[in-house]
C-alpha cells in the first residue's frame, strides 16, 4: 500500500497527515482523520464561485456546493454553474441548481439579495 | 443625531460589537458604514473557511457576514450605509451621508474600519508602470463582486492568504497562474491554502524569490523573478522571465487608521493599530477599537470574539467612565507585537493575549515574564508567522508589577 502525505484543509491548523491503507497519523482530531482517509481514497472539495444574477441589487450571486464534490469533477461542476442565470430575489441557502452536474450535491446561494428597487 | 454607542465600520468587527452591545443591554447602538451594504471585506470572500470555531460549520465569508447582517434588524441595531465617517472627536462623529454632512453625539465610540492593502508604491518595485498590476484584494473585488476578469496570464507576488486564494480564483475563472513568488523562505499563508489553492491546481510556489523587473509600456508584458540570498539580495544568474498580462500584489495589509491618527490615538508601530488594553480601549477615553483596525487577523472568528470584548469594554465604560492604573505588555524573544499592549488594573478572570511570532518554530514554549520572573508558561506545537497565536492567562498569575513581556522560545 502506498503512503500518502497531505495537509489537512478542514481547519486553519493544517496538520500534516500520513495515510497508509486504513492507518492515518498526524491528525489532531477525528474530523481530520476522516478527511484524510477520504482524501487518500477519493479527494473531495467544496466549489465556490459566482453566477450572474438578474434583477437584483447586485449583479453576481456568490454560490457554493452544499457539500464537497469529487475533485476530479470540479471543472464539470464549474462549467454547469457558469451556464446558470439566477433571478432575484434570492435567499441565502436557496438551491440555485439541484444535483449539480449529476454529483448529487446542490449548488446553493451564499447571500441574500433583494430585488432591485425593493428592500 | 445622538447614539449611546457609535460603531464605525460595518464589517464583522463592527457588526459583532454592535450586536454584543445590544445583548448587554444598550438601548441605542448605531453602525456607520461607507459601502452600500454591511459585511466589509467578507462580501468579496466567496470562498469557504470561515466560522468553524463560532458556528461549528465551514461557511463562506459572504455567508458568515450574512449571519450577522440578518441579526441586525431583529436586535434593533441602527445602520447607516453609504455614509463615510470623516472625523472623530471624543463624543462626536462627523460623517458624509447621501443627505449631506451629519453630526452624531456619541456616548462611546468603537472603531472598526478594518484594514487596507499595501501597494507597490510602498514597495519600490523597479521597472515601468504599465496597466495590469493590481493588489490581490482589488482583483478579488473585481472578479467576485464586479464580474470582471483582470487578465489571462498572471503572476502573484506574495504568498499571504489573499494571494493564495486569488491564485485559485483566477484559475477557476479560466486564467493561467504561472507563479506565486514569496520573498521569505516560508509562505505567509496557511498550510491549508497552499494545499487547496496551489497544489490542487499545480501552481508553483517560489520561496525566497522576488520581483526584479516589470516589463511592458502600456500593458504589462511580463515580469522577471529572481531567487534571493539570506540578505534578500537577488542571486546573480537566477533571473527568470514570465510572460504575463497581470501581476497581483499580495504583500500585506495595514490597519486603516486615518481617523485614529486624527483623533490623536496612540498607535503601535508594529501592529499598525491603536494601542489597546484588555477591554480594547484605546489611549483616548471612551474610544474603543476591534478587528483589523487593531491588528490584521487571519480568522474572522477571532475578529468576532475581539469585537465582543470591545463591546463589553464600551458598555462598562458607559456605566462607569473611569480607568485604573496601567501595566505595559510588550513583545520579547521572537514576538513581533502583542495585543493588548497594556492592561488596565484591576483585571479578573483570564486575559487573552494575541501575538505573532517573527520566525517559524516547530516546538515552541510561550513564556510570560514579569520582573525577571516567568509567571506563566505553555508548550505549543508549532508557531508560524502566518498564524496569530492566542494565549489565555489567568489573572491570578498576573502580578501587580509594571510590565509583562511575552516570549516565544524554541528551536528552529
Ligand atoms: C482575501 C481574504 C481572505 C480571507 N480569508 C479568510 C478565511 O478563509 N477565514 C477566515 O476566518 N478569515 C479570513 N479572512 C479574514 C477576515 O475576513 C477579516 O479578518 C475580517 O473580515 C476583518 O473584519 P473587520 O470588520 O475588522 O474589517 P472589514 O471587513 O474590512 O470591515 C471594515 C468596514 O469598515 C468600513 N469603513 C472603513 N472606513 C470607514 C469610514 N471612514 N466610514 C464608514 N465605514 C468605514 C469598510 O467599508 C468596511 O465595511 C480573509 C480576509 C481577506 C481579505
Ligand atoms: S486534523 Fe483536525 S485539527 Fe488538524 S487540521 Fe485537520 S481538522 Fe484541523
Amino acid at each position: 500500500m502506498m503512503k500518502k502525505t497531505m495537509t489537512c484543509i478542514i481547519c486553519p491548523l493544517g496538520c500534516r497527515i500520513e495515510v497508509e491503507g486504513e492507518r492515518a497519523q498526524g491528525y489532531s482530531c477525528p474530523r481530520g482523520r476522516d478527511w484524510a482517509r477520504q482524501e487518500a481514497a477519493a479527494p473531495m472539495r467544496i466549489l465556490t464561485t459566482t453566477v450572474p444574477l438578474r434583477g437584483g441589487e447586485i449583479v453576481l450571486l456568490p454560490v457554493r456546493t452544499r457539500g464537497p464534490v469529487p475533485k476530479d469533477r470540479l471543472w464539470e461542476c464549474l462549467a454547469r454553474a457558469n451556464s446558470l442565470l439566477v433571478e432575484a430575489p434570492v435567499r441565502v441557502g436557496q438551491v440555485v441548481c439541484p444535483d449539480l452536474a449529476g454529483t448529487g450535491v446542490d449548488l446553493i446561494a451564499t447571500r441574500t439579495v433583494a430585488e432591485i428597487g425593493k428592500d | 443625531m445622538k447614539a449611546e454607542l457609535v460603531v464605525i465600520g460595518g464589517g464583522p468587527a463592527g457588526m459583532g460589537a454592535a450586536l454584543e452591545a445590544k445583548r448587554l443591554g444598550l438601548e441605542d447602538v448605531l453602525i456607520i458604514e461607507r459601502e452600500q451594504f454591511p459585511g466589509g471585506i467578507l462580501q468579496q470572500c466567496i470562498h469557504s473557511g470561515f466560522g468553524l470555531h463560532l458556528f461549528g460549520e465551514e461557511l463562506t465569508g459572504v455567508e458568515y457576514a450574512q449571519r450577522f447582517i440578518d441579526q441586525l434588524g431583529p436586535a434593533g441595531v441602527r445602520l447607516l450605509t453609504d455614509t463615510m465617517v470623516m472625523e472623530v472627536a471624543p463624543g462626536l462623529v462627523r460623517a458624509l451621508s447621501p443627505a449631506g454632512l451629519i453630526e452624531i453625539q456619541a456616548g462611546a465610540i468603537i472603531l472598526a474600519m478594518g484594514c487596507r492593502e499595501r501597494t507597490r508604491g510602498a514597495l519600490n518595485i523597479p521597472g515601468t508602470r504599465p496597466a495590469g498590476i493590481y493588489t490581490a484584494g482589488t482583483a478579488q473585488r473585481l472578479i467576485n463582486v464586479e464580474g470582471y476578469l483582470p487578465g489571462r496570464r498572471a503572476v502573484i507576488l506574495g504568498s499571504g492568504d489573499i494571494g493564495l486564494i486569488m491564485a485559485r480564483r483566477l484559475t477557476l475563472e479560466g486564467a493561467d497562474v504561472l507563479a506565486v513568488a514569496e520573498l521569505m523562505p516560508w509562505s505567509g499563508g496557511l498550510a491549508r491554502n497552499i494545499a487547496q489553492c496551489l497544489e490542487d491546481f499545480a501552481i508553483p510556489l517560489y520561496l525566497s524569490h522576488t520581483l526584479v523587473e516589470i516589463h511592458g509600456k502600456k500593458r504589462l508584458r511580463g515580469v522577471t523573478l529572481a531567487q534571493v540570498d539570506e540578505e534578500f539580495q537577488p542571486r546573480p544568474g537566477s533571473q527568470r522571465y514570465f510572460p504575463c498580462d497581470t501581476l497581483l500584489l499580495s504583500v500585506g495589509l495595514v490597519p486603516e487608521n486615518e481617523l485614529s491618527r486624527q483623533l490623536g490615538i496612540e498607535l503601535d508601530p508594529v501592529s499598525g493599530g491603536p494601542r489597546v488594553d484588555q477591554t480594547l480601549s484605546t489611549s483616548v477615553p471612551g474610544v474603543f477599537a476591534c478587528g483589523n483596525v487593531v491588528h490584521v487577523h487571519d480568522l474572522a472568528d477571532n475578529v468576532t470574539l475581539e469585537s465582543r470584548r470591545a463591546a463589553a469594554g464600551a458598555v462598562a465604560w458607559l456605566a462607569r467612565p473611569v480607568r485604573g492604573r496601567e501595566l505595559a505588555v510588550g513583545p520579547g524573544e521572537n514576538v513581533s507585537y502583542v495585543v493588548p499592549q497594556r492592561l488596565s488594573l484591576p483585571v479578573s478572570g483570564t486575559v487573552s493575549f494575541l501575538f505573532r511570532v517573527r520566525k517559524p518554530r516547530q516546538e515552541a514554549v510561550i513564556e510570560v515574564v514579569s520582573g525577571g520572573r516567568v509567571i506563566w508558561r505553555k508548550r505549543r506545537r508549532g508557531a508560524l508567522p502566518a498564524e496569530m497565536v492566542e494565549i489565555k492567562v489567568p489573572t491570578a498569575d498576573i502580578p501587580a508589577a509594571d510590565s509583562l513581556t511575552i516570549h516565544c522560545r524554541g528551536e528552529k
